[in-house]
């Protein structure tokens, strides 16, 4: 038998690679999933928001905030106003002293109340988990060459599926080891660009921090100084001399002449009262890959246009255009539900992985080959804590948010130490339990906290899904309906795991010694 | 415009999927009658390629291009997961899809 020894060293690499990085990059890829609709997870997350009214008009907005800040931080050096869009829909108003840190009330965009929403770090949790899990910059480190083994996990998958146009629809269903394989090929290979692309812009995005050489042969260590050669610093300083500032709604028509129409997302006003007063309008990039915010200056004083960027460099252009790829605010409602879908296939993908590691070394008798006992039974309680467990703390952070009181002071970071909490405590239960029950018990606790959200939702003080589906909020709706199918699909995955356990247990006479790994040859 | 789009592309990849000997047996006891393999190629290839049209057509090149492979994928997904467990629904849904995009396209 001659085997081709590349394919042979690709299998190997794909399989090593994969399980040992799957057992983190499952939680990568989930809570990257989850991070494109982290402003509807936020919203969902502050209950208090779910009833505000909407603006009249971007205008009127406008003069909301104005009228906040006007009253309550005239006297701060820069104002900042975030104006209300479909995904948030409150109006930001914040301000800060020199370079100190920025103070934000929400305020509802209709009646100009301030809305007192709880503290919370809402879908931003998410976004942090999938960009450093929460590990700083080691945490930077740590995805990033999980990132790069995704690459290679992917490229080497691609070598190693001998029959991949064949195969390309194939899925059998009910045949074990068959099928755990099928799923994994056919999530891997219908979203083959998505995941080449997310993983490789995932990749590059860390670049000043992972290799810096080019940066650091050009500019030593002043990032600044390279920043400031890309960003075009727009800001005068004050003149000292007080002169009133202009009403600022008028601004939106100037900027948006030069910015488009309707792409302009916020301003911020420096020195307000002051006669060297700027109105900075900066605009979304909704319509363009790169996630470049062109900017437009005014004077406060006059109205008269200033200065602004709206061209960028080459490198500009290349770098924060695989940003733009990888963070998704373009393109509207249909591309943030493709990617959505996408990553949820490149979660399965993973998932599907670590199982088929578990799953082609068990021998139908219950013999495990090629590795120890011990690692496959080890392998298969990981499996547990990093699949269903993530996914158990995920849900759990959403109930800890509902849960905690919404006075507790810093009940972001409890929420957040309830999410780590749970996903510590499917661990243990993982290695206790055999892995059979621990899969099925972790996914139906999963699958009971996800149908019971919207439950939950309406009463605490949430937007109840009817009133919500009326209302036409289509945010707070979603995450309804999101975690409510997600239940659904983990309930039908646990019961199938209940249903298939008695043809097992019958092959074996004694399905505790599955648990005994020294009962194997 | 872009629910037409989806629509062509789980038509085209069902028209890909059924030109297939095995995956016409899914659907029919025998495989893809030999006159009809090369219409199901070429018709589903059409079909991808006019979603691609709409897709730029509706973003423009750049994200048109990055929308569309996410759509193939989307289609694909549907298709795959759902033809072993009713190939008769699948492959009908497939003629209902293509039947929908021309409305939605045409309107």
């Amino acid at each position: 038998m001659k085997e081709n020894s590349f394919t042979q060293s690709m299998a190997w690499l794909h399989t090593w690679a994969g399980l040992v990085i799957g057992w983190l990059l499952f939680a990568i890829v989930f809570a990257g999933t989850l991070s494109v609709y982290a402003p509807e997870i936020t919203r969902w997350m502050q209950p208090e928001t779910h009833r505000a009214g909407a603006a009249p008009s971007r205008e009127a907005a406008i003069a909301v905030a104005e009228h906040w800040l006007r009253a309550h931080a005239a006297q701060a050096d820069t104002w900042h106003i975030g104006l209300p869009s479909a995904r948030a829909p409150l109006v930001e108003a914040g301000w800060r002293q020199g370079r100190g840190p920025e103070t934000e009330v929400h305020l509802d965009p209709a009646s100009g109340e301030v809305v007192l929403a709880r503290e919370t770090e809402g879908g931003e949790h998410f976004v942090r988990l999938h960009a450093n899990l929460r590990g700083g910059t080691l945490g930077v480190w740590v995805v990033t060459v999980a990132t790069v083994a995704m690459l290679a996990a992917i490229i080497s998958g691609i070598i190693i599926h001998k029959k991949i146009f064949k195969d390309f629809f194939t899925f059998r269903p009910g045949k074990g080891q068959r099928s755990w394989l099928d799923a994994h090929n056919a999530s891997g290979v219908l979203t083959l660009p998505f995941l080449l692309m997310i993983a490789y812009t995932g990749a590059t995005i860390a670049f000043m921090q992972v290799v810096p050489s080019g940066l650091l042969a050009r500019y030593g260590t002043n990032f600044g100084a390279a920043r400031a050669d890309v960003v075009r610093n727009l800001a005068q300083p004050p003149k000292h001399e007080a002169a009133p500032l202009l009403p600022l709604a008028p601004f939106l028509a100037r900027a948006e002449t030069v910015l488009g129409a309707q792409h302009v997302d916020g301003l911020v006003i420096r020195h307000p009262g002051d006669a060297g007063a700027q109105v900075e309008a900066q605009r979304d990039f909704s319509d363009r890959l790169a996630a470049v915010a062109d900017r437009a200056v005014f004077s406060g004083v006059d109205g008269r246009r200033l200065d602004q960027q709206t061209d960028w460099n080459g490198s500009a252009y290349a770098y924060r255009s695989l940003v733009g790829m990888h963070i998704a605010q373009f393109g509207g409602a249909w591309v943030y539900a493709l990617y959505f879908v996408s990553g949820l296939a490149g979660s399965a993908l993973v998932a599907t992985g670590l199982v088929l590691f578990t799953v082609k070394r068990k021998k139908a008798d219950g013999r495990v080959t090629e590795i120890s006992p011990r690692f496959h039974r080890a392998a298969e309680s990981l499996n547990v804590a990093a699949v269903a467990g993530l996914m158990l703390a995920c849900a759990a952070y959403l109930w800890a948010n509902r849960l905690l009181p919404a006075e507790l002071p810093a009940r972001g970071a409890r929420e957040i130490q309830a999410f780590f909490i749970v996903w510590l405590l499917t661990v243990p239960h993982a290695f206790l339990r055999p892995a059979r029950q621990a899969w099925r018990e972790q996914l139906l606790i999963l699958a009971l906290l996800c149908l019971l959200l919207p439950v939950l939702n309406a009463l605490t003080g949430g937007l109840p899904l009817p009133q919500a589906l009326v209302a036409g909020n289509a945010q707070v709706a979603g995450v309804d309906l999101a975690a409510f199918g997600l239940g659904a699909l983990m309930l039908a995955a646990a019961l199938r795991i209940g249903r298939a356990r008695p043809a097992r247990a019958g092959r074996r006479n004694a399905p505790a010694q599955a648990l005994q790994p020294s009962g194997s040859p | 415009m872009i629910a037409a789009a989806l629509l062509l592309s789980y038509a085209g990849m069902a028209a890909l999927c059924l030109a297939m000997d095995r995956h016409h047996r899914q659907l029919r006891q025998h495989a893809t009658p030999s006159w009809w393999r090369p219409l199901l190629r070429i018709g589903g290839a059409a079909n991808l390629l006019a979603a691609l049209a709409l897709c730029v057509r509706h973003w423009g090149t750049s994200i048109g291009l990055v929308a569309w492979f996410g759509l193939l994928s989307a289609g694909g997904l549907a298709l795959i997961f759902l033809l072993p467990y009713a190939p008769r629904v699948t492959a009908a849904l497939a003629v209902a899809a293509l039947a929908g995009a021309v409305v939605l396209g045409a309107s």
